[in-house]
């Protein structure tokens, strides 16, 4: 008797086990996260910032609010999706702030510039993703989240919180656009 | 030319990079580890931050930030011909330098000047116990507007106001009154005394989702309005920035930025004033431009004097280019002078005006100033026109400063 309860037990640890690793009920632990999704944040970032130091103060600033929110965060079905959601507002944010910066330097100067872009020469393919920065904030993202971090486009519809369709269309639209940018630059 | 597949291909592989880049930066600056000063400076709103991280993980010390600082690019801004003034006494003496300052001749005038013809184009808002009065700098009043019962309690003041438009604030109303005849009044409720006005809208508070935090959230006088920035009650907001509030912080004493989004500190020092991206901080005796991203330019030293109520006698022209500043004598806290700053030619000239005073800017380089008492003082700098005016007994100065 005593056998066979130690057996049932063993059996119901593993059976839950098992649950959760197809449908987590428990959350996953912060640290647990953040092995995830600090690297994949930076990488992120990156693209969009085109700025390592910036990409990786936004990737810590991320997992530091959702350290902060932990309590709710860790009840959410994806947390890797609110982190990604922070990463992208905080980056839409930082450029936001370069333009103005640069209208206010223009100000100053009264020599009129457009450079927005940071030339952080030693990240790869320099050309590309500046062009993908140039593209519109939703349209940068979806591309991002597509290629950099290799998500679904159902799961680009869950992180951005919009249809799948329209993530498609979005994602068509940008590499038609790129395609044309790129092809300019290289004539 | 790209061919269709060409383009994810190399998207692909620049991902791929891209990831080993971010792995590699995340190897170099792991969460776990402490870091410790970068190369680039110490900048005070990540050194915040890191203190904050710090208090916020205590001993498990997951996350800390580098000191890191904005540099702008070689050549885009000009610092050199950002310096601050020298001069070499007191407000009321004749002084300058040939290459820095203004001839200024300080003389007081007890008679009413001469108005000028150009003077008249000039149209301001003036706040008369419980009536608006738009008048013209002669002193013809173009229309006078009764306001709405006062509530009970608030003693009324005109918080903004343009050649067309005047707004008063009264307890928890914001009233806004058109130089238009045919324009009634328009109430608008739930503002508060220190939320920041505009042309376009007002910074309306209500308590905030969390205890000891209020909820601020612009809106527009087409009763739009914006996401919410939530702010400790010891945080008050001084002024409106590009899509944010500049707050300052009294506990802590910071100037922040603070957005829906994020808090970024400005400065360590006192807030006079802002535009709409810049704030003006007093450190030490120098006047110091902020842009939102903490970089800090000194403009202008007071010479030890300081401002008399700074956000209220401080003002930025409308085209940002000059600073107007009340000034006070350290010891005494008499009235020195208003000084204006020239941004453009960094000159100054300083204009004798009475205790109590306000300053309020009409056009790019016209200062009204609302004296409490009937008598002004005038004083006429060599390099501007002033006109005193009255309206309904009580005096009001233009100050032209080009």
């Amino acid at each position: 008797m005593q056998r066979s309860g130690g057996r049932l037990r063993v059996y119901w640890v593993s059976l839950s086990t098992t649950e959760e690793l197809l449908n987590p009920v428990t959350s996953p632990s912060f640290e647990e996260l953040a092995d995830i999704e600090y690297s994949r944040a930076i990488g992120l970032a990156v693209s969009l910032l085109g700025d390592r130091d910036a990409a990786v103060d936004v990737a810590q600033e991320a997992l530091l609010r959702a350290y902060r929110e932990w309590d709710r965060v860790q009840r959410l079905e994806r947390p890797g999706a609110w982190v990604r959601r922070v990463v992208l507002n905080l980056c839409s944010d930082q450029l936001r702030r370069r333009t103005r910066k640069i209208k206010l330097l223009n100000r100053l100067t009264r020599q009129p510039s457009t450079k927005v872009e940071t030339s952080d020469s030693a990240l790869p393919d320099v050309q590309l993703w500046a062009a993908v920065r140039q593209l519109p904030p939703r349209a940068r993202s979806v591309v991002a989240l597509r290629f950099v971090l290799d998500l679904s486009i159902d799961a680009i519809a869950d992180d951005l919180g919009c249809p799948a369709g329209t993530v498609k269309s979005d994602l068509s639209r940008a590499l038609a656009h790129l395609r044309t940018t790129l092809s300019k630059e290289d004539r | 030319m790209n061919r269709p597949q060409d383009l994810e291909d190399q998207l692909s592989e620049g991902s791929e990079r891209l990831r080993t880049v971010a792995d590699e930066l995340a190897s170099a600056h792991p969460l776990a580890t402490p870091r410790s000063s970068g190369s680039r400076g110490r900048h005070p709103l990540v050194l915040s931050a890191a203190v904050v991280a710090v208090v916020a993980l205590g001993v498990a010390g997951l996350v800390t930030y580098r000191y890191r600082s904005e540099v702008p690019a070689s050549g885009d801004i000009a610092v050199s011909t950002v310096s601050p003034i020298e001069r070499d006494s007191g407000p009321t003496t004749t002084s300058g330098s040939a290459t820095t300052l203004q001839a200024e001749a300080t003389i007081t005038l007890p008679t009413t000047l001469e108005v000028q013809a150009t003077h008249s184009e000039i149209l301001f808002a003036s706040l008369q116990d419980d009536t608006v009065v738009f008048a013209d700098i002669e002193g013809s009043i173009l229309r006078s507007v009764a306001l709405p019962t006062v509530a009970p309690g608030f003693e009324r003041a005109l918080v903004h106001a343009n050649d067309e438009t005047a707004y008063v604030a009264d307890g928890g109303r914001l009233i806004v009154v058109g130089r238009s005849a045919i324009s009634e009044p328009t109430v608008y409720d739930g503002y508060s005394s220190i939320g920041p006005v505009s042309d376009s809208g007002f910074w309306r508070s209500e308590a905030g989702a969390r205890p000891g935090f209020v909820s601020w959230r612009f809106e527009s006088f087409a009763r739009e309005t914006g996401p919410t920035i939530e702010l400790e009650i010891s945080q008050l907001p001084f002024g409106q920035l590009s899509d944010g509030l500049a707050v300052w912080d009294r506990e802590r004493s910071q100037v922040l930025y603070a957005s829906s989004q994020s808090q970024t500190v400005l400065s360590s020092h006192v807030p006079l004033t802002s535009s709409d991206d810049t704030v003006f901080v007093l450190d030490d005796s120098t006047v110091t431009a902020v842009d939102e991203f903490g970089d800090a330019q000194p403009l202008f030293d007071l010479r030890g004097a300081v401002p008399a109520s700074t956000l209220e006698a401080t003002a930025v022209s409308p085209d940002h280019r000059r600073l107007a500043i009340l000034r006070k004598d350290p010891n005494s806290y008499d009235v020195l002078d208003l000084t204006v700053f020239d941004l453009d030619t960094m000159t100054e000239s300083a204009f004798a005006i009475d205790e109590g005073a306000r300053a309020q800017w009409i056009s790019a380089s016209s200062i009204l100033v609302h004296a409490d008492r009937p008598t002004a003082i005038v004083v006429r700098t060599d390099s501007s026109d002033l006109v005193e005016t009255h309206l309904a007994g009580r005096d009001v100065i233009a100050i032209e400063t080009s």
